[in-house]
């Protein structure tokens, strides 16, 4: 039970790395890989909450979470890409 | 330990998307805020309110702004000439090839849905550079035109391309400023 609190904190920890990377990222590709990486450590961490709480439906919440970080970066990477259409 | 962290994160996101001013990394500020806040929701077990912010903060909203930041605003035009102490619209319109620069101009920014506004001012250029009004500054002197825009204007590139092809024959240069600006109205900043 403990591992997983541990887990927890650690995927926080690596979550607000990836923040620091979105705040400094010098260029907006920095930010947009930082946001990704955002997304994966939710989505790992709702895995973990899912086990910690035993709520088995969390792990769909996961599944919608990792869909939708994946269509929002597309579209950031697409709209900047094509130099303001989306 | 784990929800004070996340909940200070999200404060410090918070006041980034409200205090930067390029907007398409605002954007990308508030993407993340509702990510954490939708996480959030789920650690305080509400995870029905968690999917509706995931897919409204995260999906819809992110399309919302990024549509909403493609069509755009005014875009202002200076045309400066020091040369003469009053300028009117007439004695450029008058002048054929120049004449016809500024109107493919205007055609252009309507092409791009961009809602021209020419402004004529006898001010030198670093004036109007200065009142940092105006999106594109077209500067005479005698037969030399350049145009001023921002760097981080794309609408400047597309320009240039049309006038090294078309208007080879006046002598046309483009030039550069600045880095990122500092009133709101920046468009899309940030070099790649």
């Amino acid at each position: 039970m403990s591992l997983l609190v541990y887990a927890m904190v650690a995927l926080t920890v690596l979550l607000i790395a990836s923040l620091v990377r979105i705040i400094i990222g010098p260029t907006i590709w920095d930010r947009l890989l930082g946001m990704n990486l955002v997304t994966t450590k939710i989505v790992m961490a709702i895995a973990v909450l899912a086990v910690l709480m035993e709520r088995s439906f969390l792990i769909d919440v996961a599944i919608v979470y990792s869909l939708l970080g994946f269509i929002a970066s597309i579209l950031i990477a697409r709209f900047i890409e094509k130099k303001g259409q989306v | 330990m784990v929800e004070f962290l996340l909940l200070g994160s999200m404060l410090v996101l918070a006041l980034l998307a409200l205090y930067t001013g390029p907007l398409r990394i605002a954007v990308i500020y508030f993407s993340v805020f509702s990510l954490i806040c939708s996480f959030l929701y789920l650690y305080y077990q509400a995870p029905d309110v968690a999917i509706a912010e995931a897919v409204m903060g995260s999906g819809l909203i992110t399309l919302l702004y990024l549509t909403a930041l493609k069509r755009y605003r005014v875009y202002s035009v200076c045309y400066t000439n020091t040369d003469f102490p009053t300028v009117s619209d007439r004695e450029i319109i008058e002048g054929t090839r120049k004449g016809e620069l500024v109107r493919e101009i205007e055609d252009f920014c309507f092409a791009r849905e961009l809602e021209p506004q020419l402004v004529f001012t006898p001010q030198p250029v670093s004036e109007v550079l200065q009142s940092g009004r105006h999106d594109l500054i077209i500067h005479q002197t005698g037969d030399k035109i350049t145009i001023i825009g921002n760097r981080e204007n794309y609408v400047i590139d597309e320009l240039e391309m049309l006038l090294v092809l078309r208007y080879q024959d006046l002598k046309v240069l483009v030039e550069r400023y600045g880095g990122s600006s500092e009133y709101g109205d920046d468009y899309l900043p940030e070099e790649d």
